[in-house]
């Protein structure tokens, strides 16, 4: 895994990042709030080169609307993608029953990146027991393996539907 | 070939999505710990370096 570069990710970042120790760095907004962002390995969906995104407010402060977070956060996607030829999951927490708006809120910044079309967004969900489950994987264009992931969803997501529901 | 993890059953699908949230979930308290990488890292928890 390659190291990701703060001062790569502020040649595009509105917020400066800093490194807030190994793995994480740290953004404060023009309204004081401060975000916590880093990956995290995950194998929960893919067996290799799975991370998934972490990203939290710690000022305790009410969030608002700042396009700014969000163009931030794509510097650090994009960085992420450059040196890494890797897969971001996302899988929504269920535990307050609001994982729809989650999955939402995912899409829609996804939507927003200027440069989306360097990136494949596949998302799915399934509904068991009245509970329903959502995922997403943000694959890189410029990943030898694109078509293979994007195959490999596909064909996951294909079969969870038949198997599951 | 890309492997993605196969499902026998819609439980092993609901723990293996709870193990991902709850990771997630373990960070956040670590960090506001004040938990070191080293620290971090022995609770399985692997990230990205970033410099």
């Amino acid at each position: 895994m390659n190291t990701l570069s703060s001062e790569r990710i502020n040649q595009t970042s509105p917020y400066k990042v800093i490194s807030a120790g190994e793995g994480v760095v740290r953004f404060i907004t023009d309204k004081a709030l401060v975000y916590e962002a880093g990956f995290i390995e995950d194998y929960s969906l893919v067996q290799e080169n799975g991370y998934q995104f972490y990203l939290k407010e710690i000022s305790g402060k009410t969030a608002a609307a700042d396009a700014k977070i969000m163009q931030t956060i794509w510097a650090i996607f994009e960085e992420f993608f450059a040196q890494n030829k890797s897969v971001v999951l996302y899988i929504c927490d269920i535990s307050d029953g609001h994982q729809a708006a989650r999955a939402r809120i995912f899409a829609k910044w996804f939507h927003t990146f200027e440069h989306e079309d360097r990136y494949t967004f596949i998302d799915g969900n399934i509904t068991f027991e009245e509970i329903s489950y959502f995922a997403a994987a943000i694959i890189a264009k410029s990943n030898p393996r694109h078509d293979e992931y994007v195959e490999a969803f596909t064909r996951f997501k294909e079969g969870i539907e038949q198997k599951f529901r | 070939m890309v492997k993605l993890r196969q499902f026998n059953s819609i439980e092993e699908l609901k723990a293996a999505f709870a193990e991902s949230v709850s990771r997630k979930k373990r960070l956040e308290l670590m960090l506001r710990s004040g938990a070191s990488a080293e620290e971090i890292k022995a609770a399985g928890i692997n990230m990205v370096p970033i410099s």
